[in-house]
């Protein structure tokens, strides 16, 4: 499997991938442990915005960890600009740290109370002095006022506006944005959402935006991929995932998603999945979906699908049966 | 909406400018509206003013700790002083020892001195030792915190209080103050190493702390820079709330025998004097002992109140 991803077209591409993740792994707690993360790859262009989808313990936060060498892999590797970044040792990593930024989850607790703002976005290497902590927060849309203050003091939305031009601060080429909006109230997502577009447009930043909310993502990528139990399932442009998915899980994912139009919602078809997804440290044998799939077969239950080209672009899809 | 922030840049255009109120600032200003506390404050204070004077008190009463006065006790009657309450009157403020006719006043002042050092030294080096036990513990897990969390729980699962009184008893009799603050340490550090531990263990996994070190953070500065701080209030509470427990041993230790040696005062040593004479001469057992419950009282307020003020989620923000 690994070898087919690596020969793929997707290492041909018009551009060289800023970042290149090939056949990640991560396992949790020994050789028998938990596969978090099994066997994941991707890349991500240089300006471009690769969404990261799937449902809570799907891996794709642990993803984004190792990428930002939080975690160091248990197996694969990932190239950031060419360099193999995939082991190197704290000292290593400094400079590539620049580099590769992260937006966290949870906007209050990525900051640290006994800070005040200006220490946190300069940075624990004081990347900035004052007058480049009041640039970046009136860049994020908070003012010189707030600089002196503690983050106690704001709203989510306002504290992600720090983390945002804390991430900012090394002018990275990379961001991993871990779930930035999930936290936020609906109303507040849209401004960050389109903070992060802006600031794309503007320093041509690359993201990977790690989420749950499929229609955020829409909005906000390029391409995105889809993960279901530690593997990527399908991944694709925007309008090949959305208009025309081709892996079950993906299409019962999308079915989720209400319509804003009441007689079409009433109407529409719905897949809905039945039970859980399977624990990770005890992944059925075969397809991992194969459980919750209404089209399983024979063959899903003993062999696991690799993850080919399906129709049109670069859609790849891990399916026997791909719709 | 009516705080000082509002979400978006349009905050603070035609406000005055407000500086951020820092965590520990917070805590202060609660303090300061908390009567316990500033009734706790007032009399650690006036303890600690006594200690530290009490060179210039015993100058102003003209007698030094350890001078007798024989002529303030009654020979005949097996040394009980002259005159009511103990002999307390213009000469003697708070009265004279039975049997020997040292002032009370000035032992009380100066025995301040060797409880409040005492309780404050043991408390720095328990504090000091524990902190930096748990904080290792915490942040690097895994085997150091296994090995150090056993010795801990072993260190606790002595009897402190036989250990003490065994060490004290057959320990050189050099420095008896420096002798008690160690050996009290020894026995006490283990209980903030858990504290700090726990804590440590808790705030490691905080977003701000991946924050850092995606920014280029390193151990060191992780440890002191981003966990420590976070760590203040639970240390600064278990401090004033372990200072007044100190003083408590020390008295204990030296009610018991195995405290500082006479003619060094103390106020448990002459708690244990006075139990002699209660009978006859009460208020030299009363007045070591309200000194001492004072200052215990006073530390406990203080510490109860501080973890009130620290607390994040307390009213008043």
């Amino acid at each position: 499997m690994t070898e087919q991803l690596l020969t793929g077209p997707d290492t041909a591409n018009r551009t060289t991938p800023l970042l290149a993740v090939r056949d990640l792994r991560m396992t949790f707690g020994g050789r028998t442990g938990v596969k978090a993360v099994d066997g994941v790859t991707f890349d991500v262009r240089p300006g471009e915005t690769l969404g990261l989808v799937g449902e809570s313990g799907c891996g794709k936060t642990t993803t984004g960890r190792m990428i930002v060498r939080l975690l160091e892999p248990t197996g694969g590797t990932v190239t950031f600009d060419g360099r193999d970044i995939t082991h190197l040792g704290p000292r290593a990593l400094r400079p590539l740290r620049r580099d590769i930024q992260m937006i966290f989850q949870d906007p209050s607790a990525s900051l640290n109370p006994r800070q005040t703002v200006e220490r946190i976005v300069s940075g624990p290497l004081r990347l900035l002095d004052r007058r480049g902590v009041i640039e970046l927060l009136e860049r994020v849309g908070l003012g010189a006022e707030h600089a002196d203050r503690y983050p106690h003091e704001f709203s989510g939305g306002q504290a992600q506006r720090i983390g945002i031009a804390r991430a900012l601060a090394s002018r990275p080429k990379l961001i991993v944005c871990d779930e930035p909006v999930s936290a936020l109230d609906v109303s507040i997502q849209a401004q960050i959402v389109n903070l992060l577009v802006d600031l794309q447009r503007e320093l041509g930043l690359a993201y990977l935006f790690i989420a749950h909310d499929l229609s955020v993502v829409r909005h906000m990528c390029a391409r995105v991929a889809v993960m279901y139990l530690g593997r990527v399932v399908e991944i694709g442009s925007r309008e090949s995932v959305y208009t025309a998915p081709a892996h079950p899980y993906t299409r019962a994912l999308l079915s989720a998603v209400p319509v804003p139009d009441p007689e079409v919602e009433l109407t529409r078809e719905r897949i809905v999945l039945l039970g859980d997804p399977p624990s990770p440290a005890a992944p059925p044998p075969g397809c991992s979906f194969h459980p919750r799939c209404a089209l399983a077969r024979d063959i899903c239950r003993t062999e696991a699908p690799p993850l080919e080209i399906h129709g049109p672009g670069e859609r790849k899809v891990a399916c026997h049966f791909p719709g | 909406m009516s705080t000082t922030v509002q979400e978006g840049a349009a905050a603070g255009a035609a406000a005055p400018p407000v500086r951020g109120r820092s965590p520990g600032r917070i805590a202060c200003e609660r303090l300061r509206r908390d009567p316990a506390a500033l009734f706790g404050l007032a009399i650690v204070v006036l303890f600690v003013l006594m200690a530290l004077a009490a060179p210039l008190l015993t100058r102003l009463n003209g007698w030094e700790p350890e001078t007798f006065d024989k002529t303030a006790i009654d020979q005949a009657l097996g040394g009980v002083p002259k005159g009511d309450f103990g002999g307390i009157g213009a000469e003697h403020w708070l009265g004279v020892e039975p049997g020997n006719g040292r002032d009370v006043f000035s032992r009380i002042v100066y025995g301040a001195r060797v409880s409040l050092l005492i309780a404050v030294a043991s408390t720095a080096v328990t504090v000091l030792a524990g902190t930096a036990v748990g904080l290792v513990a915490g942040y690097f897990g895994g085997k150091v915190d296994t090995v150090l969390s056993r010795i801990m729980d072993l260190v606790m699962s002595f009897p402190s209080l036989i250990f003490m009184l065994a060490l004290l008893s057959i320990a050189p009799d050099a420095n008896r103050v420096l002798l008690l603050v160690l050996i009290m340490s020894m026995f006490s550090w283990p209980y903030v190493g858990r504290i700090v531990r726990g804590q440590t263990l808790s705030v490691k996994h905080r977003e701000f702390v991946d924050a850092a070190r995606v920014n280029g953070a390193m151990g060191p500065h992780i440890l002191l820079k981003e966990i420590l701080p976070n760590l203040a209030a639970p240390i600064l509470v278990y401090t004033t709330l372990a200072i007044p427990a100190n003083i408590g041993t020390e008295a204990a230790l030296s009610f018991l025998g195995v405290g500082v040696r006479p003619p060094t005062p103390s106020w448990g040593q002459m708690i244990d004097n006075g139990l002699l004479w209660y009978q006859v001469v009460p208020t030299y057992f009363m007045i070591p002992g309200v000194c001492l419950f004072l200052t215990v009282l006073a530390f406990t307020l203080l510490g109860d109140a501080l973890r009130d003020a620290l607390d994040p989620k307390g009213p008043g923000r």
